[in-house]
């Protein structure tokens, strides 16, 4: 897959033949995704992303004969084609939108308990900035990425996950107290998953896809030479229900997500008294 | 004497001020308060904390244990933290 790509950079019309109505001089367009980010696997597809003024419209697509998908995203306007047995996701971002997700993360405010200002979606698109690399336009792409912090892109997660703790902490404190033991057992599990999340998010892992959370943990892991919390996340999500020791896990896991809270909590302060 | 953490109280910084949060109650911690928040994991007694403490500013243990336990009693008093 990572030859296709670099295939890609090398030749950029093997991408710009399947988008003939881009304004291609006006636009940004790069790959980004899992296989930059060097978590692709052998059935990745290959994320495409157009910046433009001017979206595309359902004919404009159409115009090409090849199969494809075209649908309006929860976030931003997708398309699909399949081209030499490779999927590209084509994903189609407005200059105006990203404007308003660039300023909305460089003018964060970490100081006090926000509102979240970015949804999901958008998370994810200054994430998969962040591994970007341009088709065209290379100039204007690289200034373009200079004026995002990325910085704050750590904090905003650390900060919402924060939230999210405190609410799954009192879920399953809930019901912890209540002798429901089933569902404290899989809010502690969850629990883990945040604190980790946010954990990683500080050492400037910000992918926001639970799904490759156990990959960021091995790379920092590996890149640090600590595997403590490698160690210690594998211990806590290998525990299978067992009503004899159930109670024992969960204060177990509460303890260790605690402590690893504080420090978090200490970075954020830290952050918030500049 | 060893006390622990009310496993549920959580700490939160908000303005760059850190708090302990149980519930609904907001309990301010200031820079040592978090410190022996820290200390509070049932294996050091409350004179160990004490020392630590003490060790940590350059004082002495005595004149330091007394506003331990003053900030551990409160601690108790809100139900932040246990005797074990």
């Amino acid at each position: 897959m990572l030859e296709k790509v670099e295939e890609i950079f090398k030749h950029p019309e093997i991408i710009l033949q399947h988008i003939p109505w881009v304004d291609i001089e006006n636009s940004m367009i790069y790959i980004g995704g899992s296989v930059m980010e060097g978590f692709g696997n052998a059935t990745s597809d290959i994320d495409v992303f157009v910046i433009s003024s001017d979206d595309p419209t359902s004919e404009d697509i159409n115009l090409s004969n090849e199969e494809q998908r075209f649908f309006e995203g929860m976030y931003s306007l997708v398309h699909n084609i399949i081209h030499e047995g490779i999927r590209y996701d084509f994903t189609y971002w407005n200059s105006d939108k990203v404007n308003h997700i660039k300023n909305s993360i460089n003018n964060i405010d970490l100081n006090t308990d926000f509102q979240m200002v970015l949804n999901k979606g958008e998370i994810d698109f200054l994430h998969r900035l962040k591994y970007a690399k341009s088709i065209i336009n290379h100039a204007e792409f690289s200034e373009f990425l200079k004026t995002i912090n990325f910085d704050n892109l750590r904090y905003y997660i650390a900060v919402t996950e924060s939230q999210a703790f405190a609410g799954t902490l009192e879920d399953l404190q809930g019901a912890f107290i209540s002798k429901d033991y089933g569902t404290a057992f899989f809010r502690a599990k969850r629990l883990v998953e945040i604190t980790f999340t946010a954990l990683l998010a500080l050492h400037g892992e910000t992918n926001p896809n639970v799904k490759w959370l156990y990959r960021k943990l091995q790379r920092l892991s590996e890149t640090t030479g600590d595997f403590n919390y490698f160690s210690k996340f594998m211990e806590l999500q290998n525990s299978n229900f067992d009503p004899a020791t159930v109670k024992i896990y969960i204060r177990e896991c509460v303890k260790y997500c605690q402590e690893i809270n504080i420090g978090i909590q200490e970075q954020l302060k830290t952050k918030q008294e500049v | 004497m060893t006390v622990v953490k009310d496993i549920f109280v959580q700490i939160r910084s908000i303005n760059g001020k850190t708090y302990a949060v149980k519930h609904n109650e907001v309990f301010l911690l200031d820079g040592v308060g978090l410190e022996i928040w820290q200390l509070l994991d049932g294996q050091n007694t409350v004179m160990q904390i004490s020392e630590k403490i003490a060790e940590k500013y350059n004082k002495s243990v005595n004149d330091i244990t007394e506003d331990v336990i003053e900030f551990i009693n409160e601690l108790l008093e809100d139900k932040l933290i246990e005797i074990e």
